[in-house]
């Protein structure tokens, strides 16, 4: 089973103090670390699985700068055969609908039974990859998945809905499937595999191989802004009895109860 | 800028080994300075990756990394356990190590073999032979040669199969390599200060046979050997320490920001500041020493004043970070809600470790004075 895993590599921002840049479109990005998009992991984790069964292969694709291509030799490390990096350099300003056409530039000329995205990115949280690239490609795909068999080129996936229910759906593969974080554990590289990933060749493609024509921006950040934090204090004060009234009665005029 | 320039290879093991700590360590570390016994599962896991073969060659089943890559991992892993980071720097650096450089091929294919697969060596440092309570005697015929008595501080000793043993014989016979079920043998637990989950025990020996088989010759009847095993691990030690210093450092500014007295965050008060800053700058300069000693042995260049250097100061700014640490936490300092009483048990034990501050300054001042 030939497979193709999408990467991305995000800033880890859980810890860290998030600042605004001066064009007001994008964050400071100088003191953060990166990594692998933490559903990605997942992604690639599902192909690894999906290969250690059928066989085949894996190539991991990422449109991003050349710091990415560390990103791109974990996903060596753990299981792809090859790697690809889409020159963000060569692209200027990108949105979720050109990532898509530029990665679907690029799949269209590979053999593939499954694509895997992971289902979101933590830095912009837009989940739109997996989708549009689906469409762009012409082939099915299925969101939010919890579990994947493939049996017989069909794939029996879980999605994940609201409300804790699971939807069962077979789609004929080739196929893009996003994933969902959970749906399996990760595996770490092994020291051995990283260092034999440090060397292997990355790649490239980038406005030489992909016209910049045919390309649209179909958003525009206008503003990206930290929301200013209003504190709301109310101290009551007086007897236990006059104090709980008070309370009951804020918490009936706000709708709470 | 960073000074301290990593290949690929080193930036990638350094990354991934960090997030194998936060994901697997960060969870555990309490249960395990709390039962204070090896930590074999996560030591399980590490071995899966290759972390206690890091520097053994691909031929042999390891990973065939360099010092600096030790050094990465060794420094990532004692952030935030530094038991787990010591168990790694004595598998690589005091039982694989003199395996890989003096041992015999069969031996090497044997025990490099056994460590590739996970099994985990002891070092017996201890070198306090003559001390009548631990007198080791050997008693050789023509049939074998049998060995009493005691010898403290075997490192990895809790759960090693094997032990390397420095025994200096006049027909330089120097090192033994004894598997743990061999009769005669007794294990002990040690109660240390820190390092607890490390697995330093005492072994007693009645009557131990010593197999030829086993043994390997050195030059100069093993006391080059011995120098050379020593200063190697006092680069791996010196990550270690490093790593507990930053740990100090770090849970210093976090806990300094969070924590109020007199309405404001005591990282406000210029005395809270000159200890960040002072733990800060030394452990600039520790690191600068761990990565210049691994680099020169990297190198094929001579490593043992570095290391030494290395060892010394790290030991000294790992202490100082534990105490700045608890000082800046004040009474929760000292309780075991927080780990920096940890850091400070730790820093100290690993301080003292196989080569004492003492004697460190000696060895530097004899390598300057020649």
């Amino acid at each position: 089973m030939d497979i193709i895993v999408c990467i991305k590599r995000v800033p880890q921002t859980a810890e860290a103090k998030v600042e605004i840049e001066s064009s007001g479109k994008d964050i400071v990005k100088d003191r953060l670390t990166f990594d692998m998009n933490e559903s990605d992991m997942y992604a690639l984790e599902e192909a690894v699985l999906l290969k250690e069964k059928f066989g085949g292969t894996i190539i991991a694709i990422s449109l991003s700068c050349s710091d990415a291509e560390d990103t791109l030799r974990i996903a060596l490390a753990k299981g792809a055969d090859t790697a690809i990096r889409i020159k963000a350099e060569d692209f200027d300003e990108l949105d979720g609908y050109k990532t898509a056409q530029l990665l679907s530039a690029v799949i269209k000329d590979i053999h593939f039974d499954v694509i895997f995205t992971g289902c979101i990115a933590t830095d912009d949280a837009y989940s739109q990859i997996g989708a549009t690239l689906a469409e762009l490609l012409g082939i099915p795909h299925a969101t939010l998945l919890t579990n994947i068999e493939v049996i017989d080129s069909i794939s029996h996936v879980h999605r994940e809905l609201e409300g804790g229910l699971q939807e069962h759906i077979e789609i004929s593969i080739p196929a893009l499937f996003t994933i969902q974080t959970g749906i399996n554990v990760p595996r770490y590289a092994s020291l051995i595999a990283i260092r034999r990933a440090a060397g292997k060749e990355i790649k490239l493609v980038g406005q030489n191989e992909i016209s910049k024509d045919q390309l649209l921006l179909n958003t525009q950040i206008e503003e990206l802004f930290i929301p200013p934090v209003a504190k709301q204090v109310k101290i009551i004060t007086g007897s236990p009895g006059e104090v709980s009234k008070e309370l009951a009665g804020i918490i009936r005029e706000k709708g709470l109860i | 800028m960073n000074l301290i320039k990593f290949n690929n290879e080193q930036k990638l093991i350094q990354t991934e080994i960090r997030n194998f700590a936060a994901a697997e360590l960060v969870p555990k570390v309490d249960e395990i300075e709390k039962k204070g016994v090896f930590p074999t599962d996560i030591i399980n896991k590490l071995s899966d990756l290759g972390v206690l073969s890091l520097t053994i060659p691909e031929k042999y089943g390891g990973a065939g990394l360099d010092a600096t890559s030790l050094c990465t991992t060794a420094e990532e892993l004692s952030k935030v356990c530094a038991s787990v980071g010591t168990i790694l720097v004595v598998n690589n650096c005091m039982v694989a190590f003199p395996i890989m450089k003096y041992a015999e091929e069969s031996q090497k294919v044997y025990y490099l073999d056994k460590i590739s697969r996970g099994e985990i060596g002891a070092y017996i440092c201890d070198p306090e032979i003559d001390l009548s309570e631990k007198k080791i005697r050997i008693k050789i015929s023509d049939d074998n040669c049998l060995i009493s008595g005691n010898r403290d501080f075997v490192l990895n000793g809790e759960a090693a199969n094997f032990y390397v043993m420095p025994v200096l014989l006049s027909n330089g016979k120097a090192f033994y390599l004894l598997e743990k079920g061999l009769a005669g043998i007794t294990i002990r637990k040690t109660e240390v200060l820190g390092v607890r989950p490390a697995g330093i025990v005492s072994l007693n020996f009645k009557e131990t046979e010593l197999e030829d088989e086993f043994c390997f010759v050195v030059e100069d009847n093993g006391e080059k050997a011995l120098i050379e095993i020593r200063d190697y691990s006092n680069i791996g030690f010196s990550a270690v320490l490093i790593g507990i210093a930053q740990a100090a450092l770090s849970d210093s500014i976090k806990y300094s920001k969070e924590r109020e007295q007199f309405r404001r965050s005591i990282c406000n008060f210029p005395m809270i500041q000159e200890m960040i800053a002072e733990m800060k700058v030394k452990i600039e300069a520790g690191r600068f020493l761990v990565y210049d000693a691994a680099a020169k042995y990297d190198n094929g260049l001579d490593y043992s004043l570095a290391s030494r250097i290395a060892r010394f100061y790290c030991g000294e700014i790992a202490v100082f970070s534990g105490i700045k640490a608890v000082q800046i936490f004040g009474g929760y300092g000292y309780t075991k809600d927080y780990p920096v009483e940890r850091y400070l048990r730790d820093a100290k034990t690993l301080q003292l470790l196989e080569a004492v501050p003492y004697e460190l300054k000696l060895n530097i001042a004899k390598e300057l004075l020649k």
